[in-house]
C-alpha cells in the first residue's frame, strides 16, 4: 500500500523514499517510545534515516562496520546498492520493502537505513543485547554429557545445534507467532530423517495457533500436543542441545522459541522419559539398570501410597505377621483413618515442595528443614502420623523426583490412587490402572503411539528401550516413519 | 488393531473364563475328567473354526458387516440385531461370573454393582477412544496376566501330585461332555477376527489355529495344574483356580491371592469392552444415521443396565449353568453366522459364474 499520510494501523506500508513521512510513520506507530532511535544520516551523496532500538544492537559493531565505512568511503551516488556492494560489506544485510518489516527487524536488534528517493531500505544484522551466556542446564544435569545448555537467544541455540550436527540436511525454519509479541519460533529438523508430513503438520499448527504473545514453550505445547485430554504429553522438552540433536537424528522435529532455554520436540513417547543422555555414555548393563530403576520409581511414585492404604484397610492378610503387627501398632495410635492420613501428609509434602521451589534458595533449605524435622518428626512423636506412613511418603517423594519430566502427572495420580485404594482396595487400584493405561495408549502424537515400542509391539525398537544395545549394534538409525502404525 | 493385539485381546478375553471357571453345582467330575473336558473342547473348537479359518484366509473378504451389506440390507439388519443380542447375553454371563467371584471371594456378601459399573465405564472409555486403544491396552497387560498365572503354577509346583489324577471318564462321559460343551460355548473369541477382519493390520491369514493352539495349550496347563495340585478337591471348589492361587506364596509373604486375582479384573474389562465394541458397530449397521459416539453410549448404558438388573448370587449361578443359553448363543454367533456369509458368497459366485457362461454363450 502506498501512502500520502500516516496510516493509523500497522499494515504493509511500502517504503517510497519520502524520509520525513517515513519518520512520521515510525514515530506514530511506536508512539515515540523512549528506546526508539530514529536519526538522520548523511554520508557523501547519501541522505538517509537510521532506525534502531536502544540496547538491542551492538553499538561498537555499528560504529566500526557501518558508520565508519560510510564516513571513510562515502558513496558516490544516492543508491542503496552501492552501499551494499562497495561500502558496508562486513555485516550481513538484507533488503526490505515495507516499513512494517523495518520496525520488526529493528525490534529484533537490526540496524535499518532508509534512503531518500529509494523504495528499498537496508537492514544490517548487528544484534548485540545483553544475554545469559551458555551455561550448564540446571534441570537436566548429566555426568558425562556436554556442559552446555540452551540459552534464551534462539540464534545461539541454533549454533549450539549446528555445531553438533554439521550436516547440510539440518534445516532451520523461522516462523513468527503472536499478534502483539511477534515472537520468533524456529523449527529444526534433519531433512533426510524427518517425516515430511509431521514437519508440515507442526508448521500448520504453529501458524494456525492464535496467540497474543508467546513467552514460553508451554504456550505452544497444547497446540502441538495430542487432541485427547490426557495426563501425559506427546511433546518432549529438553534444555540440552545434545539431547535435541539425538532427537533430530531419530527424525523428530525440534521447536525453539526465542526467549526461552527450553526447547520442545515432537513426537515424544513415554519410553523417552526413562532415557537420559548419560545412558549412551555408560556401559549398556548399567544403562539398563538405571532405566529399570526409573520405571520402578515411576510405578512406586504413583502406586505405593495407594497400595499401602489398600493393604492396610482391605487386604491385611497380605502382610507377613510381624510387619502387620508393627504397622497396626503404629496406625492404631493415630487419630485419622489411613486414607485421610495419607492424603494429609501428601498434601503437606506438596505444599513444602512448592514453597521450597518458589522461595529463594537459602529460604528454600529452611523450608525443607522445617518440613522434615517439625512436621515429619514432630507429627510422628505426637502420634498424629504413623511412622510407616511417613516412610512410604518419603520413599514415594524421592521416587517421584527420578523422572522430573512427568512430576505433574505423578503428583496428581498419586493422590487419585490413594483415594481409589482407600475406597475400593486392590481391585479399585487395578481399575484405576486400567483407566490410566487407556489414557496413555490413547495418545498417538503425529501417528506415533505414546506407549510404543511396548504397545504396539515393535521388537526392533527394544534394542533401546530398557536394555540398550552396545554402539556396535545400535548404529542403525531409527526413523520416525518406521514407528508409525 | 494389529495382529498381535488381536491375539492378546482374544487370549485375555478367553483366559478370564478359565480363571473364574465354576464347576456345575451338581457335578461329580474327577481330576482326569477336567483334562478330558479341555481336550474335547479343543477338538470341537478346531472343527468349529474350519469355516472361520476359511473366511479369514479369503483375502477378498472384508469385515462381517461389510460382507453382510453386500448380501442385502434386510439380512444385514437381522444378523446385526442377533449379534447385539448375543453380545449382550455374553456380557451378562461374563459380568455375572465376575460378580459371583467378587461377592463370594473378594468382598463377601457385598453389593458390588457400583464397582462393576465403574468397570463398565472403563470399558466404555476404552472403546470410546478406539479399537486400537483396546488393542494397545491388552498388549500392555498381557505379560502381567500371563506372568501372574505362570507364577501361580510355578509357586505351587511343590504340591503337584501325579497321584491326584484319577482316570478320565471313570463315572461316565455325560458330565465331562457337558462341561466340555460349556467350555466350547465360552469361546466366543473365535468371532472377533471375523467381525473385525478388515480392521486388523497385518491381516488375519493363518491366524485362528495358532491362536486356538496357544490358548487351549495354556488352558490345558492350567487345568492339569488344578488337577495335579487340588485333585478331586478342585471340583468341590466354587472357583478352583482361585483355590490354587490361595496356595501360592512368595518367600515370607504367604497370601498373594488378592494381589493376583485383582489383575484378573483386566480380563473381564477386555471382554466387556470388546462386547461393547462389537455391539456398537452392529448397532451402527442397523441405524446408519446414529453417530459412533452415541452408539457407544447406548451400548455401554445397556450393559450398565444389565449390571443393575443382576440378581443375587444363587440365581446368577443357575443362569451360568444353563448350558443351552450359552451354547445356542455360541452356535448362532460363532458357527451359523460365518457359515451363512460363506454360503451366500458361494451362491453369489455360482450366480456370477453362470451369468458369465450365459453371457459367453450369447456371444
Amino acid at each position: 500500500m502506498k501512502y500520502v499520510s500516516v496510516p493509523e494501523k500497522r499494515e504493509d506500508v511500502f517504503i517510497d523514499g519520502n524520509l520525513s513521512l517515513t519518520k512520521s510513520v515510525i514515530e506514530n506507530w511506536t508512539g515515540k517510545s523512549a528506546d526508539v532511535i530514529v536519526k538522520d544520516l548523511i554520508a557523501g551523496k547519501i541522505k538517509g534515516l537510521s532506525l534502531s532500538f536502544d540496547g538491542m544492537y551492538d553499538q561498537l559493531l555499528v560504529a566500526e562496520a557501518i558508520l565508519e565505512p560510510l564516513k571513510r568511503n562515502p558513496p558516490i551516488s544516492n543508491n542503496y546498492e552501492e552501499v551494499l556492494k562497495r561500502v558496508v560489506t562486513q555485516v550481513d544485510s538484507k533488503e526490505i520493502k515495507t516499513i512494517n518489516e523495518a520496525i520488526d527487524d529493528a525490534m529484533a536488534g537490526f540496524f535499518v537505513i532508509f534512503f531518500e528517493g529509494q523504495n528499498t531500505a537496508l537492514s544490517f544484522s548487528v544484534q548485540g543485547f545483553s544475554q545469559r551466556s551458555v551455561e550448564e542446564p540446571e534441570s537436566e544435569t548429566q555426568e558425562r554429557g556436554s556442559k552446555e545448555g540452551f540459552t534464551e537467544n534462539f540464534k545461539v541455540n541454533m549454533t549450539l545445534i549446528r555445531r553438533r550436527l554439521r550436516s547440510p540436511d539440518l534445516r532451520f525454519e523461522i516462523l513468527t507467532t503472536g499478534v502483539t509479541g511477534n515472537n520468533r519460533v524456529c523449527i529444526c529438523s534433519l531433512n533426510e530423517r524427518v517425516d515430511p508430513s509431521i514437519l508440515e503438520e507442526v508448521k500448520n499448527r504453529i501458524e494456525n495457533a492464535e496467540f497474543d504473545t508467546v513467552l514460553s514453550t508451554g504456550y505452544l505445547q497444547p497446540f502441538l500436543d495430542t487432541k485427547y485430554p490426557s495426563f501425559f504429553s506427546g511433546v518432549g522438552l529438553t534444555e540440552r542441545p545434545d539431547t535435541l540433536v539425538a532427537k533430530l537424528c531419530e527424525g523428530k522435529v525440534g521447536i525453539i522459541l526465542d526467549g526461552t532455554p527450553y526447547v520442545i520436540y515432537v513426537p515424544h513417547t513415554f519410553a523417552e522419559n526413562l532415557h537420559s543422555f548419560d545412558d549412551y555414555a555408560e556401559r549398556p548393563f548399567f544403562a539398563a539398570f538405571i532405566r529399570l530403576l526409573k520405571l520402578t520409581s515411576f510405578l512406586i511414585s504413583i502406586l505405593l501410597p495407594g497400595m499401602y492404604v489398600a493393604l492396610a484397610i482391605f487386604h491385611q492378610e497380605l502382610f507377613p505377621g510381624d510387619i502387620l503387627f508393627s504397622i497396626l501398632s503404629q496406625e492404631l495410635k493415630t487419630p485419622f483413618p489411613v486414607m485421610i492420613e495419607a492424603l494429609i501428609i501428601h498434601v503437606i509434602f506438596e505444599v513444602m515442595r512448592e514453597a521450597g521451589l518458589r522461595m529463594p534458595k537459602a529460604v528454600g533449605h529452611a523450608v525443607s528443614i522445617v518440613g522434615a524435622l517439625v512436621i515429619g518428626e514432630a507429627a510422628v512423636t505426637a502420634g498424629l502420623i504413623a511412622a510407616p506412613m511417613l516412610i512410604v511418603v518419603a520413599l514415594t517423594a524421592i521416587s517421584s523426583f527420578v523422572i522430573p519430566q512427568i512430576y505433574g502427572p505423578i503428583a496428581v495420580l498419586r493422590l487419585a490412587f490413594i483415594i481409589i485404594g482407600g475406597t475400593l482396595g486392590f481391585y479399585g487400584i487395578i481399575l484405576g490402572l486400567i483407566a490410566l493405561v487407556i489414557n496413555m495408549t490413547a495418545i498417538s502424537p503425529y501417528g506415533v503411539p505414546y506407549t510404543e515400542p511396548v504397545a504396539p509391539l515393535r521388537l526392533e525398537a527394544f534394542r533401546d528401550f530398557i536394555w540398550r544395545q552396545g554402539w556396535e549394534k545400535m548404529s542403525k538409525k531409527i526413523e520416525v516413519d518406521k514407528m508409525r502404525r | 488393531m494389529t495382529r498381535i493385539q488381536l491375539f492378546t485381546v482374544m487370549f485375555l478375553s478367553r483366559v478370564f473364563i478359565t480363571l473364574l471357571y465354576m464347576p456345575k453345582s451338581t457335578n461329580s467330575l474327577r481330576g482326569g475328567d477336567i483334562i478330558f473336558e479341555i481336550i474335547l473342547a479343543a477338538v470341537v473348537l478346531s472343527v468349529v473354526a474350519i469355516p472361520i479359518n476359511k473366511y479369514l484366509n479369503d483375502e477378498s473378504k472384508k469385515g462381517l458387516l461389510f460382507e453382510l451389506q453386500k448380501k442385502g440390507r434386510p439380512l444385514q439388519i437381522v444378523i446385526s440385531l442377533i449379534i447385539i443380542a448375543g453380545m449382550l447375553i455374553y456380557s451378562l454371563l461374563s459380568i455375572t461370573r465376575f460378580n459371583i467371584f467378587a461377592t463370594t471371594v473378594v468382598f463377601p456378601a457385598s453389593d458390588l454393582r457400583v464397582f462393576l459399573l465403574i468397570m463398565v465405564l472403563c470399558s466404555f472409555y476404552c472403546i470410546f477412544m478406539g479399537l486400537g486403544v483396546l488393542g494397545r491396552t491388552a498388549e500392555i497387560f498381557f505379560p502381567f496376566i500371563a506372568f501372574s498365572v505362570i507364577f501361580v503354577l510355578v509357586s505351587t509346583v511343590g504340591r503337584f501330585e501325579f497321584t491326584n489324577f484319577t482316570p478320565a471318564l471313570y463315572d461316565g462321559i455325560k458330565e465331562p461332555l457337558e462341561h466340555g460343551l460349556i467350555t466350547v460355548s465360552s469361546t466366543v473369541e473365535l468371532f472377533y477376527p471375523v467381525f473385525y477382519k478388515d480392521r486388523i493390520k497385518g491381516g488375519t491369514k493363518n491366524f485362528i489355529y495358532p491362536w486356538l493352539l496357544t490358548t487351549m495349550g495354556f488352558l490345558l496347563a492350567m487345568v492339569i495344574w488344578e488337577g495335579g495340585v487340588l485333585g478331586d478337591y478342585a471340583n468341590t471348589q466354587l472357583f478352583p483356580f482361585f483355590s490354587l492361587t490361595s496356595l501360592s506364596t512368595l518367600g515370607f509373604i504367604e497370601r498373594l491371592d488378592a494381589f493376583i486375582t485383582s489383575s484378573w479384573l483386566v480380563c473381564i474389562f477386555i471382554r466387556v469392552a470388546i462386547f461393547i465394541s462389537i455391539s456398537r458397530d452392529s448397532l451402527k449397521a442397523v441405524f446408519p444415521k446414529i453417530s459412533e459416539k452415541n452408539a457407544t453410549i447406548v451400548m455401554a448404558l445397556t450393559v450398565g443396565l444389565l449390571v443393575l438388573l443382576m440378581r443375587e448370587n444363587y440365581s446368577s449361578r443357575l443362569l451360568l449353568e444353563k448350558i443351552y443359553l450359552a451354547l445356542s448363543t455360541f452356535g448362532v454367533i460363532v458357527v451359523i453366522i460365518p457359515i451363512i456369509t460363506l454360503m451366500r458368497n458361494k451362491n453369489e459366485k455360482d450366480n456370477i459364474n453362470s451369468s458369465n457362461i450365459l453371457a459367453s454363450n450369447n456371444v
